[in-house]
C-alpha cells in the first residue's frame, strides 16, 4: 500500500531523512519512532505529498506521489501532530466539507459521522465553532474527519497526543478494525508501549536514516521496545 | 556566560538586567517591530536587501498617502487662517486643524487597534510569562503609534506651515511644535486604543462577534464621511462664528484651549497642553492595562455558539470550497471591513445617486463641457469610478495567508489547487457584481445612458473584477505569509495590500487619462471594450501562471 524509496529531504545542508526505505502492505499498522528532529514528520509530510522531496519515490497503492499526486491522496487520509482546523467552522460543517471533497454520499457521512462523533463522545459538540474546541476535541474531529471516507491509507503524525483515555483507546481500536479491513496505518509516536501493542511492524529512525525496521518480535527480540530503542539512540 | 547562567543571576540575555523594566519593554517592541518586518521579507525572497527594499517602497507608498492627505489639509488651513491667526487667537487654526488631524488618525488605527491590541495570537503566551499586562500593551501600541503619528502630522504639519508663514521662521516654534506633534500622536494612539478596547468588549458579548466590529466602523465611517460632506457648511460656521465658538472652548474645555495654545509658544499653554494630553493618556493606558488580561482572555474564549442547522450533508467539491470562502469571510471583521467596503460603497452610492439625481446629471455636464460632450461619457465615467470601488475589495490577495496553519487540510486534501483558486475568485466575484449591477443600473437611470453604453460599461465593470481578483491572488501567491500573529497583518498591513491597492488605483488612473485623452477619437463603448480586452488578456496570463506554476507553489508552500 505504501513503498517509500531511498526517500531523501534535505532542508538547506541539514539532511532530514536519509535514504529511507520502507513498505508496508494493506492490513498493517506500522509504527514509526525516532527522538525529536529524527525525520518523522518530514516522511510522513513527504508520504502525503505536502513537502517535495529531493531524491527518491513514493508509491501510494502502486501510483508514484509525484506522478499523480490527487490519485494518491485519494487514497489517503492525513492527521498532524497539531491538528489546525477551521477555526470559522463548526465541526458538522468541517465533515460537510471533507465529505464534499471526497465525494461522500450524504447518507454515508451522516451514517458514519455520527458513529464515529458517537464513539469519541463529540456528537454534543459537532455544532459548536472548532475555534471552542480543546487541542482533544480537535485531535477527535482530524480523526473523524479522515475515516468518513473509507482511506486506504491512514498517515497519522502523533495520533494520540490530546486524546483523554477513553478516546485513545478508542482510537486503537478503531485503528485494528480498519487494518482487519484491510486498510493501511503508517503513524509515529513517543508513547513504545502503544507502537509495542498496536503495531505490526516499526521502524526506528536516527538523524533521518532508519537504523532498524521489521515486525515487532524482529526488532526487540526478548527485550522491550523501549530498551531496544534507547540502546540504538546511544 | 551563556545565557542559562545570566538568567539564573537575574540578568536578561545579551547583558541587559532581567530585572530592568526597560529591557523587558524593548525586547517586547522589538518583537512587535520583527512580526512587521516579516511582513516585507515574505514568499522566496527572505533576504534583507528584500525586507529593506519592501520596507522602503512601503514609506514611500505611506509618504505618499500622508503627502497628499497634507496638500489638502494645507489648503484647508491656508483658507481657515485669515478667521482662524491674529487677533491674539492663533491657537484656534492649531485646535481646528489638531482635531482634524486626530479624527483621521483614530479613523485608520481605530480597525487595527482591536485586533493588534487584544487579538494577537502571542497574547496568551506572553500573558503566562512574568511580564506586566501594561508591557504588553505598550509593546502593542508602539507600531500603531507610527501610524497614528503620520496620520495625526497630515493634520498638523500644514498647521505649523501656514503659522510658521505668518509668524516667520522660528526654531524655538518649531522645535515647540515637533514635540506638541509627538504628545498628539499618542493623544490619537489613546482614542484608537480605547475604540478597540471597547470594541472587544462588545464583541465579548456576541454570539456573532465580527460583526460588532464591523458595526462600530460603519458607524465611526459614516460619522466621518458625515462630518467631511458637511466641512464647507462646518468652515462657513466657524468663520461666522470663531470668536464665539473660541470664547466658549476657553471657558468650557480649556484642555483643548491649552493644547491649541501650546503651538504658539506660549510656556503656560506648553506645560499645560502637554499635561493635558499625559493625563488623557495616561488614564486611558492605565484603564486599558488594568484590564487587559480580563479583554484579551474575553477574546480569546470562543463562545461555545451554535454555527449553522447543524446538518450533515455534503456537496460537490466547488460548492463546498466555496462556502468555505464565504464563511471565511463573514467570520472575520477585519477582512469584511478590509475587503467589503468597496460593496457597501457601490450600493451606498447607487441610493446617494437616486437621492442625489440633479447633483449626479450637473457632475456629468460640467465633465462633458470641459472634455467635450463624446457620446457615451457617462458610461467611462460610470465604469471608471466603479473601477476605484473594485480595486478596495481586494478579497482574493490576503486569501492564501489566510489560510495560516490550517493550510495543511488544502494541500493533503485530493484537491486541483485550481478549483482552490477558483473558489476564492468566485468570492471576489460574489462580493463585487450585485454592487456594479445595482450602481450601474442607478448611474444608467439617472442620466438616461443608452443599453450599449450601460452594457460596455458592465462588461469593462466585470473584466475590472476579474483582473483584481486573478492580480490580488498572484500577489499572495508570490508573497505568501503562514506565520502572522494577528490576520490584520495579511489583510491590511505590510507590502501585499500596498501594492494591490496602490497599484490598482493607479491602473485606473492611467485608464481614465487614456479615456478622457481618447475621448474625442474613439467611442466610449469601443475604448471600454478594448480596456476590457486587456484586462481580460491580462487574467488570462495569470490564469495560465496559476494553471502551471501557481499548483505547483500551492501544493507545497508553507
Amino acid at each position: 500500500m505504501l513503498k517509500i524509496e531511498h526517500l531523501t529531504k534535505t532542508f538547506g545542508e541539514h539532511k532530514a531523512v536519509d535514504d529511507l526505505s520502507l513498505e508496508i502492505k494493506p492490513g498493517e499498522i506500522y509504527g514509526f519512532i525516532g527522538h525529536n528532529g529524527a525525520g518523522k514528520t518530514t516522511t510522513l509530510k513527504s508520504v502525503v505529498g505536502i513537502l517535495p522531496f529531493d531524491n527518491g519515490e513514493i508509491y501510494i497503492d502502486g501510483t508514484s506521489i509525484k506522478a499523480d499526486p490527487l490519485g494518491c491522496k485519494r487514497k489517503i487520509a492525513y492527521i498532524p501532530d497539531n491538528p489546525d482546523l477551521y477555526d470559522y467552522m463548526s465541526g458538522t460543517q468541517y465533515l460537510n466539507f471533507i465529505g464534499g471533497i471526497f465525494g461522500v454520499p450524504t447518507e454515508e457521512l451522516q451514517k458514519k459521522a455520527h458513529f464515529y462523533a458517537n464513539e469519541f463522545s463529540l456528537i454534543a459538540d459537532l455544532d459548536k465553532a472548532i475555534g471552542s474546541y480543546s487541542h482533544g476535541m480537535k485531535q477527535k474531529l482530524a480523526v473523524i474527519g479522515a475515516l468518513i471516507h473509507d482511506p486506504k491509507l491512514i498517515i497519522m503524525d502523533e495520533p494520540f497526543v490530546g486524546l483523554d483515555p477513553k478516546a485513545a483507546f478508542i482510537l486503537k481500536q478503531i485503528m485494528r478494525e480498519m487494518c482487519d479491513n484491510g486498510t493501511a496505518i503508517f503513524f509515529s509516536t513517543h508513547v513504545l508501549e502503544v507502537a509495542e501493542k498496536l503495531c505490526d511492524k516499526v521502524a526506528i529512525i536516527k538523524d533521518g536514516r532508519l537504523i532498524k525496521s521489521g515486525t515487532m518480535e524482529e526488532v526487540k527480540g526478548d527485550e522491550s521496545l523501549e530498551e531496544v530503542f534507547l540502546e540504538l539512540e546511544e | 556566560m551563556n545565557t542559562l547562567d545570566s538568567r539564573a543571576r537575574g540578568k536578561a540575555p545579551g547583558g541587559g538586567g532581567l530585572g530592568k523594566t526597560s529591557g523587558l519593554l524593548m525586547t517586547l517592541i522589538k518583537k512587535q517591530f520583527m512580526e512587521l518586518s516579516t511582513l516585507f521579507s515574505m514568499g522566496k525572497r527572505r533576504s534583507k536587501r528584500g525586507s529593506a527594499g519592501g520596507f522602503a517602497f512601503t514609506l514611500i507608498l505611506y509618504a505618499v498617502i500622508a503627502l497628499s492627505l497634507g496638500a489638502s489639509m494645507y489648503a484647508l488651513s491656508e483658507s481657515l487662517s485669515p478667521v482662524l491667526l491674529g487677533h491674539g487667537e492663533d491657537w484656534k487654526l492649531f485646535v481646528m486643524m489638531d482635531i482634524l488631524g486626530i479624527a483621521l488618525a483614530t479613523l485608520i488605527t481605530m480597525f487595527s487597534a482591536d485586533l493588534t491590541l487584544f487579538r494577537a495570537k502571542d497574547n496568551e503566551i506572553l500573558l503566562s510569562m512574568p511580564i506586566p499586562s501594561g508591557y504588553i500593551l505598550l509593546a502593542r501600541m508602539a507600531p500603531l503609534y507610527v501610524i497614528a503619528l503620520m496620520f495625526t502630522a497630515s493634520g498638523v504639519v500644514p498647521a505649523i506651515m501656514v503659522y510658521v508663514n505668518k509668524v516667520g521662521l522660528n526654531i524655538g516654534i518649531v522645535i515647540v511644535n515637533l514635540i506638541m506633534l509627538l504628545a498628539l500622536g499618542f493623544l490619537s494612539l489613546a482614542l484608537s486604543a480605547v475604540l478597540g478596547w471597547l470594541v472587544s468588549l462588545v464583541n465579548a458579548r456576541m454570539k456573532g462577534r465580527g460583526f460588532a466590529s464591523v458595526i462600530a466602523s460603519l458607524v465611526f465611517l459614516g460619522l466621518y464621511f458625515f462630518f467631511y460632506f458637511q466641512i464647507n457648511k462646518f468652515t462657513q460656521a466657524l468663520v461666522n462664528s470663531s470668536s464665539a465658538m473660541a470664547d466658549w472652548i476657553h471657558k468650557f474645555l480649556p484642555p483643548i484651549y491649552f493644547v491649541g495654545l501650546a503651538h504658539t509658544g506660549s510656556v503656560k499653554g506648553i506645560i499645560l497642553g502637554l499635561l493635558t494630553i499625559a493625563v488623557i493618556f495616561g488614564v486611558i493606558y492605565f484603564v486599558l492595562s488594568r484590564t487587559f488580561r480580563g479583554v484579551v482572555i474575553n477574546a480569546s474564549k470562543t463562545v461555545s455558539y451554535k454555527v449553522g442547522n447543524g446538518q450533515l450533508k455534503t456537496g460537490s467539491a466547488a460548492q463546498v470550497l466555496l462556502k468555505k470562502e464565504i464563511r471565511r469571510f463573514t467570520s472575520s471583521s477585519s477582512y469584511m471591513m478590509n475587503c467589503g467596503l468597496g460593496s457597501i460603497m457601490m450600493i451606498a452610492l447607487a441610493v446617494a445617486a437616486i437621492i442625489k439625481k440633479d447633483m449626479v446629471v450637473y457632475g456629468v455636464d460640467i465633465i462633458k463641457r470641459v472634455f467635450g460632450s463624446a457620446p457615451g461619457l457617462e458610461a467611462g465615467l460610470l465604469a471608471l469610478v466603479i473601477f476605484l470601488m473594485v480595486s478596495t475589495c481586494y478579497y482574493t490577495m490576503p486569501s492564501i495567508s489566510l489560510e495560516g496553519k490550517s493550510i495543511w487540510i488544502l494541500q493533503s486534501l485530493p484537491i486541483d489547487p485550481m478549483k482552490i483558486f477558483m473558489s476564492k475568485i468566485k468570492m471576489e466575484y460574489i462580493l463585487c457584481v450585485p454592487g456594479i449591477l445595482i450602481l450601474s443600473i442607478a448611474i444608467a437611470i439617472v442620466t438616461k445612458m443608452s443599453l450599449l453604453s450601460w452594457l460596455a460599461a458592465v462588461i469593462a465593470c466585470l473584466a475590472y473584477t476579474t483582473f483584481t481578483a486573478f492580480f490580488g491572488l498572484w500577489i499572495n501567491m508570490k508573497r505568501p505569509s503562514f506565520d502572522w500573529t494577528n490576520e490584520a497583518y495579511p489583510i491590511k498591513q505590510g507590502l501585499n495590500p500596498l501594492i494591490c491597492l496602490f497599484g490598482e488605483w493607479l491602473l485606473t488612473l492611467v485608464l481614465g487619462a487614456l479615456f478622457f485623452l481618447t475621448a474625442i477619437f474613439i467611442p466610449t463603448e469601443v475604448y471600454l471594450l478594448l480596456v476590457s480586452l486587456i484586462l481580460l488578456g491580462v487574467s488570462f496570463v495569470i490564469y495560465r501562471w496559476l494553471a502551471g506554476k501557481g499548483r505547483q507553489i500551492f501544493a507545497y508552500m508553507q
